[in-house]
């Protein structure tokens, strides 16, 4: 079949190059097309339930409003997990689902529940849906800044114009405002004049209630023309407030300005932004799920563009004009395009590189041409199923092609290497048509063959679930799509060029020199067009590259023309690499017994390395770390620190603007911005205690050079500088340098604090629920019991290498002023308990009563017992409360205030309080880190050092979750994958020892990974892991084509002496190094380019690539002489065996 | 240089070279390691401060020492007569309303001002009596008694002097006013009749006025006989007016819990009116022990148009020479100055959990303890201290709220946690 493909596209030129061309264009508009993102979405599916209860203490809130929801909402169908909060007046319900379930079918499940939770919940409360985003959906912050405005204009401008524009924009799900003021008409009583006028509190509320109304009475016809008739009585200002009447007494109105001043203020706030020290104020874009982050910030920019122009202007005192700005401080475009660039200027490199390599191997520019040629088009066709099967372009997929390119140029060159070989054997005579089909078709079957092998042992990596699924699932895919897209061009393009191609020329010197100048002229020119259509090349006119760019390829076409068939073996590089290779293997195969010491070397030290050395506690070697994935530079930090839950805003306002201020005195940073308490969206429970500040650093180009003392800095500069051009004595300042500054400069006694990135932190809050790497989440029934257990695992986990940033949640640790009403005293004074609970409602906490209408904005209006009259205890136990008899009574009367401590935020999962303990790791992998300090809590909990009452547990959490269960999978996985591989290999071979042989050599080339990994310093990832996969495919492919080889020359030959089998070995060897070399070059130098980017993503992608690097290294100098060497030593063996016993010999 | 490059480079030298390690650079996760110097620390149960934790967390230090503190209460009260300035102007016989000189409530008058004519027949008569006695010779008991009956009637020691030197009958008597004052009730119209008895005119004068205050029972310790009270009413904003604690009631109001303070204040210029509601700061010096000191005021005399005058003695107003009058209670011993100073502590040091009070003193440079401290009430913004700390001592006037936190993270004794918890090696700096 594969003959007749071949055969059929040989014949069909024009069908094949019009594919092409379809094939190219569709590749540009899949790549154009396919959504963009930095990392796959690997959130978790969250539907948010928020319920407001304003002012309520967290205790309230969690008992009549967080129990009902959360138990109405167990049963969901397709739950994962429930995970409740309940904060100060406002309660969450966290309901995270599985990942098959459709995110708004789940959505109108939980509104399904939430009807019938209504019912149970306190009148007034309303739980509402949160937006159709998840944390990981905070695509962009921004503030609203303007010289002249006034936080509270700011506010409003935000609040009323720029939000709900943004929000209007396709993908957006909320936009949420944080920060400033907002306007309030606050009406603060006057207890004495209260008292004076003989007024309660309750009169004024109510006067004021019934004074904000605008009524419509239909209509008037008065001759035909008809009239609408409209009450209008909306408060518009202050005046209209104070002019309510609250009653009268004889004539004489008392109104509202009589008891109370009003005035416009800010409104009672659990938020507050910081911008470098000054307050300011802000908002963020919530993307909605499953949305593409760069197609939505485009058409957030084209927004606020439109809008820009429209926002307010002021002339200022001195009489400039001061417009408003939306000024972004957090832009998630940056990172995508950063982390992309990274890797097209990867993947553009690495194609250079083996293109490099191949030319460099072949030495014929025409054959070089064709397998260059394949990498693009494979590339195109890559795309083209990636945008087929959906696959998003993000750091992950575009690995797989990265990782893949050295495999997908080694099939263009098996069909180009045996084509021109047929034809350079042939040596001009017989039919070329015939040449190519036979060259091609003998191994086609090869080729599908070998990266069938390269796709089995891929497999466990399609198997992968839950979050590694998500994130290493795209590259498992665009990795198979390359190679198949390779294999498929191989099989059809490649033979087809090849015949068109490799026809011999005998143009004359004037017609090639013409067609030169012609080709180089038509070049030159592309080049400058597409310079100045890509690139904004500034002052250069870009002329001179594109006149070498002619100029090469001028001269390239000259030389193609002049390319003669020569055999492969009287190639200049075949020659160098035979006259390497070939004393080395004759030394091996005399040597055997002490060239097995290598591999075994190799072997053991790779074994030592990934699994540690030592006896218990003392360990010589360490082992490899784990931890689930190498996190994304994002080229940001999140820092959050935390206050202790008895923080008020004063000083959490205080601690953020003094710790701006420091961040942003370091010259690497951009610009930083912090959040405290909450922004106003269900997405974000924070308490006032909790702090975020984005801190955006500048490009690595524009930070400081520190110098580095080297070996020779002491030396003359003449001789060091050449020196200093290897081994720089400056050095750039790195990012771990960076944050141990900002760590030092930040450190604010009592506040904690936790280091991550804003991705990153998302990430993991989605999974787990808080805001750090990993952490223990301590169930159980009372909170001061978990606090407790909490606080004492803080205080053991110190303990553990390498977890730093440990902070147990504080739970109980808020003050609250009980007001305990005593009913044997409100029964003499006629009041009922509600009575006396609404005064202290609207004295002291003030309620929003009503709103004002004033055109497209509203504010809210307060009744308050004015400030200097609810300060303080004894203020407020004067507060004055209205008696059956009209009397007003103090409230110490009836009451007792108690100040306790309380929860600040009560937390809940599956039923079961909760309380966290949150870490970081530093220096050291995640699992390790777990592991040690599990070990750390069992044995303080044998000895006694830590008490768990029954009814209590603990659990671990965090992303390094997913390693494990990744690794379980593994575990299964890759054996199994390895026995298919291994059962392929057997089928593949007459000899039964073959197989073990490629295995053991596959096992030396992983230890040389291992090895390469722990001097890299990298730890055992899932993405290590998959790199480790894509080696084995190679070195298994490497060993098949040898010893395919070998066994064919064997199968041919009968020997005469052991001399003769070294010369067989010897010959095979040489005939199919150079494919080998080959095909291990393209893949060592065609993943260089990953070890030397240092942009946005290369973190991400170099685990990938080190055991693929270091196998093949290990290979090179090692593998490629295993099998022929194990292959002559049995062959001697058996011919000895032979020799020996005649008749046994015929058995073998 | 880009490193990139660099790293390239010194990768190429080395896999060239064959170098096994020479000068490759360090990974940048090697570096991550640089651990920050402790910004603070925990030596001896007491929180260590560096220089620039103690700036990011802005905490300063002063020493408390002894000053004068007085504590202030806040009362709310209306104004209303002076009640020693009240007359009322009743008529002694029966008469007719014949004149009305004062013929409008509101109207200030003088001590010796007409008010009302009244033609009275019983007056008549009896003046005939006197004139007719004064004819005899013989009637001279007569001529006292009628003369006593008419001075009773009500007639002036003049009008009767008149009549005797005139011998003429007064058709109607003039009643004149006894004191100064102001017109708050006027009960008689022209042509009525009155009985004897019958009140004509009530009279306030407003000189000096009384303000009640309503100082609640858990206020009452600070407040002290002949205190000086300043005054201020919401018609007249930014003016204040200044009295004396005059009078405390003995009697507690039930309904509002509050005990009425009665302020004797001038109001010479009538600006403040009865029935105006005012409010009113009491300033009460503390003594060390953490009381209201007593005033001295007690038993002295003052002016109550101007009551910073203060003597032992009776006798008239040095300013305006009205009569001083005397403040009520007993002349208490005065208090040295010395007594008068309190160990005070600035209210923003003081952590307060509703149940306990933490101040954070500088043992040493640079490093904190927590100390418990009781107080009296605040006064301005200053606590008394009755125990805990020393004159002397340094006290974190601000951010005692983040080493108290620290302080809590740390395992030390702590605002809400008085024994800390077991101390944890410290991880600082993070």
């Amino acid at each position: 079949m594969l003959d007749a493909v071949i055969r059929w596209c040989l014949k069909n030129t024009f069908l094949v190059v019009l594919a092409t061309a379809v094939l190219i264009g569709a590749g540009y508009y899949a790549l154009v097309r396919t959504p963009v993102d930095a990392i796959p979405d690997i959130g978790e599916k969250q539907v948010i339930v928020f319920a407001d209860w304003m002012g309520r203490s967290p205790q309230d809130v969690d008992d009549q409003v967080t129990y009902p929801l959360t138990t109405s909402l167990t049963g969901t169908p397709g739950v994962k997990t429930i995970r409740s909060m309940s904060g100060f007046g406002f309660s969450m319900v966290f309901v995270i689902f599985r990942d098959e379930v459709d995110y708004y079918w789940a959505r109108s499940r939980v509104l399904e529940r939430m009807n019938v939770a209504q019912e149970r919940l306190p009148e007034g409360v309303v739980p509402v849906l949160g937006p159709d985003a998840t944390a990981l959906g905070q695509v962009y912050w921004y503030t609203v800044e303007a010289e002249g405005f006034d936080l509270a204009e700011l506010r409003s401008i935000q609040d009323w114009f720029v939000r709900y524009q943004l929000n209007a924009v396709e993908g957006v799900s909320e936009v949420a405002s944080v920060g400033g003021y907002v306007k309030q008409y606050q009406i603060d009583v006057h207890p004495d004049r209260l008292r004076a006028h003989r007024v309660s509190l309750f009169d004024v509320f109510e006067a004021v209630r019934k004074s904000n109304i605008d009524v419509g009475a239909k209509v008037l016809e008065k001759n035909g023309i008809e009239f609408f008739i409209r009450g209008v009585g909306f408060v518009e200002s202050v005046e209209d407030l104070e002019k309510i009447v609250i009653r009268q007494e004889q004539g004489t109105p008392i109104q509202v300005q009589h008891v109370a001043t009003v005035a416009l203020g800010p409104d009672f706030r659990r938020g507050a932004l910081d911008k470098s020290g000054v307050e300011a104020v802000g908002g963020v874009v919530l993307m909605r799920y499953g949305e593409n982050p760069l197609r939505v910030l485009e058409r957030v920019k084209a927004k606020i563009r439109q809008l820009e122009p429209g926002l307010p202007k002021k002339t200022l005192a001195d009489g400039r004009v001061s417009a408003v700005r939306i000024v972004p401080f957090y832009d998630r475009t940056d990172i995508v395009l950063e982390t992309l660039d990274t890797l097209k200027q990867a993947l553009l490199e690495e194609a250079l590189m083996a293109s490099a390599v191949i030319a460099i191997f072949l030495l014929h520019l025409r054959s070089t041409l064709v397998v260059v040629a394949t990498l693009p088009l494979s590339l195109c066709l890559a795309f083209v199923l990636m945008y087929a099967f959906g696959v998003d372009s993000n750091i992950m997929s575009l690995a797989g092609l990265a990782i893949a390119i050295g495999d997908v140029g080694d099939m263009g060159i098996i069909m180009t290497e045996n084509i021109y070989r047929r034809i350079a054997a042939a040596r001009g005579e017989g039919s070329r048509f015939e040449q190519v089909f036979e060259g091609a078709t003998e191994v086609g079957k090869a080729i599908v063959t070998a990266v069938s092998n390269t796709l089995v042992s891929f497999i466990p990596v399609f198997f992968l679930s839950d979050q590694e699924g998500k994130l290493f699932r795209p590259l498992a895919f665009t990795k198979t799509f390359a190679i198949a897209s390779s294999v498929v061009l191989a099989l059809t393009l490649v033979p087809l060029v090849c015949y068109h191609l490799f026809r011999p020329l005998k143009w004359s010197g004037r017609l090639t020199w013409s067609a030169a100048a012609a080709a180089g002229l038509a070049a030159m020119l592309a080049t400058r067009a597409a310079l100045g259509w890509t690139v904004d090349l500034g002052p250069y006119s870009g002329w001179p590259i594109s006149l070498l760019a002619g100029v090469i390829l001028a001269l390239a076409f000259v030389r193609m023309t002049r390319e003669r068939f020569l055999p492969l073996e009287e190639n200049r590089v075949s020659r160098a690499v035979v006259a390497l290779y070939a004393p080395a293997l004759r030394w091996v195969l005399r040597h055997k017994k002490t060239f097995t010491a290598a591999p075994v070397l190799v072997l053991s030290a790779g074994l030592c390395v990934w699994l540690g050395v030592g006896i218990g506690e003392h360990r010589l070697l360490r082992g490899i770390g784990r931890e689930f994935m190498p996190p994304l530079d994002e080229g940001s930090f999140l820092y959050m620190p935390s206050l202790l839950p008895q923080a008020g805003l004063g000083p959490a306002i205080e601690v953020n603007a003094k710790q701006d201020m420091a961040i942003a005195s370091l010259p690497e940073v951009e610009s930083v911005v912090g959040k405290l308490g909450r922004a106003d969206t269900a997405l974000d429970p924070a308490p006032i205690g909790m702090l975020e500040t984005i801190v955006i650093l500048k490009p690595e180009s524009a930070w400081r050079e520190l110098p580095v003392e080297r070996w020779f800095s002491g030396w003359p500069r003449g001789l060091a500088a050449p020196l200093g051009w290897l081994w720089p004595e400056r050095r750039r300042i790195t990012k771990g340098e960076i944050l141990a500054e900002l760590q030092q400069k930040t450190a604010i006694p009592g506040v904690l604090s936790t280091w991550l990135q804003p991705i990153q932190t998302r990430l993991v809050m989605l999974q787990t629920g808080f805001r750090a790497m990993m952490g223990v989440k301590i169930y159980g029934s009372d909170l001061g019991q978990i606090e407790r257990i909490g606080l004492r695992i803080e205080q053991l986990l110190s303990h553990v290498p390498g977890a730093t940033d440990i902070v147990a949640d504080r739970i109980v640790g808020k003050p609250y002023l009980e007001f305990e009403i005593d009913r044997d005293r409100i029964a003499r004074y006629g009041v009922n308990i509600r009575d006396v609970q609404d005064v202290i409602e609207i004295a002291v906490g003030g309620l929003n009563l009503a709103e004002t209408v004033e055109g497209r904005e509203r504010y809210p209006i307060r009744v308050r017992y004015l400030r200097e009259f609810r300060e303080d205890v004894p203020e407020l136990e004067k507060i004055l409360l209205p008696t059956s008899s009209g009397a007003q009574v103090p409230l110490t009367q009836v009451v007792s205030i108690r100040s306790v401590l309380g929860a600040q935020e009560i937390k809940g999962e599956r039923g079961l309080l909760v309380g966290y303990v949150t870490l970081n790791t530093r220096g050291r992998d995640e699992v390790s880190v777990v592991e040690d300090a599990e070990r750390v809590l069992q044995a303080a909990l044998q000895s006694g050092d830590l008490v768990l009452p029954p009814g209590y547990y603990w659990e671990w959490s965090g992303q390094f979750e997913n390693q494990v269960r990744a690794t379980q999978r593994m575990q299964i996985l890759v054996p199994v994958c390895l026995l298919l591989m291994f059962v392929m290999l057997y089928l593949g071979f007459e000899r039964w020892w073959i197989a073990p042989v490629i295995y053991f050599n596959i096992l030396v080339c992983a230890a040389g990974g291992f090895l390469l990994l722990a001097l890299w310093g990298a730890n055992l990832s899932v993405a290590v892991w998959v790199g480790f996969l894509v080696l084995f495919g190679v070195i298994d492919d490497d060993g098949v084509v040898m010893a395919t080889y070998l066994e064919g020359s064997f199968d041919r030959a009968r020997f005469a002496s052991v001399a003769e089998i070294h010369a067989a070995v010897l010959e095979a060897g040489l005939k199919r190094i150079r494919p080998a070399l080959m095909t291990i070059s393209t893949t060592l130098f065609g993943l260089m380019p990953i070890f030397w980017s240092q942009g946005r993503g290369s973190d991400v992608m170099q685990p990938m690539a080190i055991p693929s690097l270091g196998g093949m290294l290990v290979n090179v100098l090692i593998g490629i002489f295993v099998v022929p060497c194990a292959f002559c030593a049995v062959e001697e063996w058996k011919w000895k065996r032979a020799q020996r016993g005649p008749s046994a010999g015929s058995a073998a | 240089m880009r490193p990139a490059r660099s790293r390239a480079r010194a990768f190429l030298a080395v896999a060239v070279a064959a170098l096994a390690s020479g000068g490759c650079d360090p990974p940048p996760r090697a570096a991550r390691d640089a651990a920050a110097s402790p910004a603070w620390a925990v030596s001896d149960a007491a929180l260590e401060l560096s220089a620039h934790a103690r700036a990011m967390a802005s905490v300063e230090t002063a020493p408390v020492r002894r000053r004068a503190l007085a504590r202030e209460i806040r009362a709310v009260g209306k104004v209303q007569y002076n009640e020693a300035g009240l007359a009322t102007i009743t008529s002694r016989v029966e008469g007719y309303v014949e004149r009305l000189f004062v013929d409008f409530t509101g109207v200030e008058v003088k001590a010796g001002d007409h008010l009302v004519a009244l033609y009275s027949p019983d007056l008549v008569v009896a003046q005939q009596e006197l004139l007719i006695a004064l004819s005899d010779p013989r009637a001279a008991s007569t001529i006292a008694s009628t003369r006593l009956k008419l001075l009773r009637w009500g007639l002036t020691e003049a009008q009767v002097q008149e009549l005797v030197e005139r011998r003429r009958a007064h058709e109607r008597l003039t009643l004149f006013s006894p004191i100064r004052g102001t017109v708050t009730e006027k009960l008689v119209v022209q042509n009525s009749m009155v009985k004897p008895g019958d009140v004509l005119y009530r009279l306030a004068n407003l000189e000096s006025v009384w303000v009640y205050l309503d100082v609640y029972e858990s206020e009452l310790a600070a407040v002290r006989y002949g205190q000086l009270a300043e005054i201020s009413a919401e018609a007249y904003p930014g003016r204040e007016f200044s009295g004396r604690v005059w009078f405390i009631n003995p009697v507690l109001s039930e309904e509002s819990r509050t005990v009425k303070v009665l302020i004797n204040i001038g109001n010479e210029e009538r600006k403040l009116k009865p029935g105006m509601y005012v409010s009113a700061v009491l300033r009460s010096p503390l003594l060390a022990s953490g009381e209201a000191a007593p005033t001295a005021a007690a038993g002295h005399y003052s002016c109550p148009m101007h009551p910073r005058v203060l003597q032992s003695e009776a006798g008239h107003c040095p300013i305006c020479g009205m009569r001083l009058t005397r403040i009520p209670g007993e002349a208490g011993q005065p208090i040295s100055e010395d007594e008068k100073l309190v160990l005070a502590v600035p209210a923003t040091a003081v952590l307060d959990s509703g149940v306990r009070k933490l101040v954070y003193v500088e043992r040493s440079p640079g490093e904190f303890i927590p100390v418990e401290i009781a107080t009296g009430p605040r006064a301005g913004g200053y606590f008394p201290v009755l125990s805990g700390l020393e004159p002397g001592d340094r006290v974190a006037l601000r951010g005692g709220f983040l080493l108290d936190s620290q302080s809590q993270i740390s395992g030390l004794p702590s605002l809400f946690f008085h024994e800390g918890q077991p101390p944890g090696p410290a991880h600082p700096g993070h």
